[in-house]
């Protein structure tokens, strides 16, 4: 006997509720940030929005308080804002008034009586950051309000500072000011930022000056790394000398968080238990149902099927989980490389490099690079492609781990797949590198490739040996110079890899 | 004073007429929105006006308000014809009230930024026309379901499937994908138009699969006026399996891998509610050698995908690229759900809101850096939790399982009413049940493809569904028979 349809018909949706809720268990607990949207007003009784991105786990941070550009709103301050978050930061946007310069006075000190009383501010770690219009804003609220002045101040591709007095002293100011302008900045040249800067220093601001090389007024193509640089900067003026130290980056935070498995365990518990039910409840037939002989070749054929179908999978999917060996080496040639991919992998494998590798590593190099060498737009010769493409051997040290491939292409392929030149690729490559690594200056930094992307942090030689690991994934012909800088094979000869906007501000 | 002849002939003329809109309405929604420029002026010119209608948010809420009456006014009507308790839980259209309850609180709630896309008109819409098709179909007689209205909207819903895929590829967009040009038929979409194409494959096959049935079962009774009809219906059926090739080809041709798996699932749904209906003989084999028949298809696949995940023919290379260690396609898939989830249990009870969802996701959601495309409109499950929060998920949930779930004992009733006076359609109308199974199977290939192609927000693909969806339910009772 069966369990009746009755019964049935609730065991189903019970499990898929099950599922769900276990998988939006998982999406929430392993999502990097917390995000508040909340609605304040003004004295004047004028409300507007902001939004509050804070890191987890939920505690005290240091706080960046964000006011757009011109033409900017809350919908497209997300990714400036998480760019910050990421490094630890809690950051803040508001939907100020950007026709009237009273009203938003009234809006930013409601903002900031608002982060007065929450319990997730660090008040002795405060940065304003201001973008074209919203930089004007702040540096205008800054001056006339010294006594709410942050600890830092962003002022980033501002426009205004040839109306403030040059003559007249402002009011005493206390916190340190950094001025960011594009190199190209048509609107607002960088001597107009000088005058600025002059004024400033002149009133005893603490000042630091930077110009973002090859970008226009509003940063646009390096917007990302500008952002991360600015984090960083706050990171670093906010947290102090030992500011990362204790940096955990978001690549860290996921690759720690629960796997979703456990968060199905309720539903395996479930249909465990249904199937479990179901069985006790069948009472066994009193007479044995004789087969013809078609049933019983169709059992034997799924039989056999079955049998064919677990060893091949099983070769599939456990063979490369082993070292690389002869007989890996010999399995692997047979069933597991594809005809047009033997010649690469019969190259790597003869190389001396796979003492106690994994065979997986080895097949990810042979595939990937393949498969990426077919699909992009530039041609490279079989001798740089296995030098220079296909080789994991970057910096050549005999501990150098050699299983990055996988998760760079992951990371780096979608983004040039478009690309027509390896030279474009190769900007697109080192703006998305530094958009994800923060390159400090302390000595102890790791600079081998996995753990500079599970860390996110590495020194300048780390960035380098990274960046030809990611130039290798896209498949362009890439190496180390004797100097440690990455070099690019552009078809005719080897030149300088194209380096970040910033390397620290 | 109206005689009863003349009140007849009047209610006649009357359901001429509304099944002539319905069906108007049906083939208006399946391509109102179809990109390719029109000639005819006047079409032309309506169907602009109507798109400026319901796109402008000035008047967008003065058709939301309209389709809000007609959906409301379907419901009571057809309340009152089935004389059902409405507040039980097992009430489908408890559900769908409860569901269109929460999208139109939301709608009303941000006017402004619903009305920026006419998804929530989409819903509703699709909503009106599906249960609209069901009420012309049961009441006709006064609670006494017939089968000539269904299979007249299954045929003329075929044909038209049938006509979108002689479409030629040239008329429409160019969608191409490393090399191989995607159909999208009269539609802008290669996966609306595959989904589309696995609807009309399920709808074919399983009218050739109950005029074959129908002929097996009339051998039974040979007479002259039986050969005739048995001659019709096996004409029928092989004019379906012709549909089913044209319909097939250009499923194949759309490359979308969300309608292959749907068709799939469709067409097993259709084959085992058909197992069911026939003999305990046959019955028992399959009950006997499932496993085995299971372990098979499973081995044969397996294999195949192992040996064929490099092939060079495209159709096999897009159906194991499941299997593929270099296809990112299912990677982005997988992370715009993992959003859709941040973004729902960010606002659990009642969502981000109409259009949020998509706006949120790219800037606060999504990894930095990473290229968006539009993937998560791609699973409408998830994209409707995330806009309407899980009380709304949840109402859909049960009203499709109400829907599906199985109560064959409360059809017995309507399958022995008579056939209504519609001649040209009785000698190859199938039975109800079995009508109502074509339907279901159809509505499960969109179901499955709206959680990889998304489809619930379209007009084609949601009128086709909401329609199916409700002529295929299986809770729908007919008090007054009983």
């Amino acid at each position: 006997m069966t369990p009746s349809p009755r019964a049935f018909g609730s065991f189903i949706p019970v499990l898929v509720a099950l599922l769900f809720l276990g998988a939006l268990a998982w999406a929430k607990e392993h999502d990097l940030f917390v995000r508040k949207w909340f609605t304040l007003t003004t004295a004047q009784h004028e409300s507007f929005r902001c939004v509050a991105v804070l890191p987890k786990p939920m505690r005290q941070y240091p706080v960046v308080v964000y006011a757009h550009g011109s033409g900017g709103d809350l919908m497209n301050d997300g990714t400036a804002l998480r760019q910050m978050t990421e490094l630890g930061l809690a950051t803040v946007s508001l939907e100020y008034n950007q026709t009237n310069t009273s009203a938003f006075t009234a809006q930013f000190e409601a903002l900031l009586r608002h982060l007065d009383q929450q319990e997730w501010v660090n008040k002795s770690a405060v940065a304003w950051v201001g973008f074209t219009l919203g930089a004007d804003r702040i540096l205008d609220f800054a001056l006339k309000h010294p006594e709410r002045q942050p600890q830092l101040l962003v002022w980033l591709s501002g426009t205004t500072s040839s109306k403030f007095p040059t003559n007249s002293p402002l009011k005493s100011s206390h916190c340190s000011v950094l001025l960011l302008h594009g190199e190209w900045n048509k609107a607002f040249p960088s001597v107009h930022t000088k005058k600025l800067a002059s004024i400033l220093e002149a009133n005893a601001m603490r000042l630091d000056q930077k110009v973002v090389s090859g970008t226009s007024y509003e940063v646009t193509s390096e917007r990302g790394v500008v952002f991360r640089c600015v984090g960083e900067y706050c990171r670093s003026h906010l947290a102090g000398g030992d500011a990362w130290q204790n940096y955990r980056s978001s690549a860290q935070w996921q690759a720690d968080a629960s796997p979703l498995w456990l968060f199905w365990l309720p539903a395996g518990v479930w249909a465990g238990g249904g199937w479990f039910w179901s069985r006790r409840r069948k009472i066994a037939s009193p007479e044995r149902i004789k087969l013809n002989r078609a049933e019983i070749a169709l059992r034997w054929v799924a039989a056999v099927l079955a049998v064919w179908a677990s060893a091949e999978t099983a070769i599939h999917l456990a063979t490369p989980h082993f070292p690389v060996e002869r007989t890996t080496l010999s399995i692997a040639r047979r069933y597991l490389v594809q005809p047009g991919e033997r010649a690469d992998f019969q190259y790597l494998g003869a190389q001396p490099i796979w003492d106690g590798q994994r065979l997986k590593t080895l097949l990810e190099h042979v595939e990937l690079a393949g498969y990426t060498r077919k699909v992009v737009s530039w041609q490279v010769d079989d001798k740089m492609y296995q030098g220079f493409v296909l080789s994991p051997v970057i910096t050549g040290n005999a501990a150098e781990p050699l299983n990055w491939r996988r998760p760079l292409w992951e990371e780096f392929y979608p983004l040039i797949r478009q690309t027509s030149s390896v030279e474009d690729a190769a900007n697109i490559v080192v703006r998305h590198l530094r958009e994800r690594i923060t390159i400090a200056e302390d000595q102890n930094l790791s600079r081998e490739v996995p753990t500079i992307q599970l860390r996110q942090i590495t020194d300048e030689a780390g960035f380098q040996v990274i960046y030809v690991a990611a130039l290798r994934s896209v498949g362009a012909p890439a190496r180390l110079d004797v100097s440690g800088r990455a070099m690019l094979w552009d078809g005719g000869k080897w030149e300088a890899a194209p380096q970040p906007a910033i390397i620290h501000l | 004073m109206l005689t009863p002849l003349t009140i007849s002939k009047l209610r006649v003329f009357g359901g001429i007429l509304t099944t002539a809109a319905l069906l108007f309405l049906m083939l208006f929604s399946l391509f109102a929105d179809s990109p390719i420029p029109c000639t005819n002026g006047t079409i032309c010119l309506t169907l602009s006006d109507l798109n400026a209608i319901v796109c402008d948010p000035g008047v967008q809420w003065l058709v939301f308000l309209c389709l809000v009456a007609y959906v409301l006014s379907f419901l009571v009507i057809r309340c009152q014809v089935e004389r059902l308790p409405f507040w039980h839980a097992t009430n489908s259209s408890l559900w769908l009230i409860a569901l269109l309850s929460v999208g139109t609180f939301a709608y009303g709630f941000d006017y402004s930024e619903a009305a920026q896309s006419t998804r929530a008109l989409m819903l509703l819409g699709g909503a009106t026309l599906g249960v609209g098709a069901t009420l012309k179909a049961i009441w006709r007689e006064q609670g006494a379901r017939t089968a000539s209205v269904d299979c007249l909207i299954i045929i003329v819903l075929a044909a038209a499937l049938v006509a979108a895929s002689l479409w030629y590829p040239e008329w429409s967009p160019t969608f191409a994908f490393r090399g191989y040009a995607r159909w999208t038929g009269p539609w802008d979409n290669p996966n609306a138009y595959g989904l589309l194409m696995g609807v009309g494959v399920v709808l074919a096959v399983g009218c050739a699969v109950a005029n074959y049935e129908k002929v097996t079962a009339d051998k039974s009774e040979i007479g002259s006026s039986k050969e005739l009809g048995m001659r019709w219906k096996c004409v029928v059926a092989v004019l379906c399996l012709a549909s089913v090739v044209v319909i097939g080809r250009g499923l194949v041709h759309s490359y979308s891998r969300g309608a292959w798996c749907g068709t799939i699932v469709g067409l097993s749904y259709l084959g085992t509610q058909r197992i069911r209906d026939h003999g305990s003989e046959f019955r028992r084999w399959i009950r006997v050698n499932v496993l085995s028949l299971a372990v098979t298809v499973a081995s044969v696949l397996a294999l195949i995908s192992w040996h064929y995940r490099s092939t060079e023919w495209y159709p096999a290379r897009r159906a194991f690229s499941v299997n593929s260690t270099v296809d990112s396609t299912w990677h982005d898939r997988v992370l715009s759900w993992d959003c859709a989830l941040q973004i729902t249990a960010e606002h659990p009870f009642l969502g981000a809101g109409w259009n949020q969802p998509e706006r949120f996701w790219e800037q606060y959601y999504f990894p930095t850096g990473i290229p968006v495309g539009a993937v998560i409109g791609l699973n409408d499950y998830l994209l409707l939790g995330a806009t309407l929060g899980i009380p709304a998920l949840l109402c859909f949930a049960m009203y499709i399982w109400l829907c599906l779930r199985n109560a064959p004992q409360e059809l017995q009733v309507a399958n022995c009413l008579p056939d209504p006076p519609l001649p040209i359609l009785t000698s190859t109308v199938p039975t109800l049940e079995v009508l109502q199974a074509i339907c279901r199977a159809g509505a499960i290939v969109l179901l499955v493809g709206f959680w990889f192609n998304g489809g619930l927000f379209r007009l084609p693909t949601a009128a086709t569904f909401w329609i199916l969806i409700e002529l295929g339910r299986r809770d729908l009772t007919v008090g007054n028979a009983k």
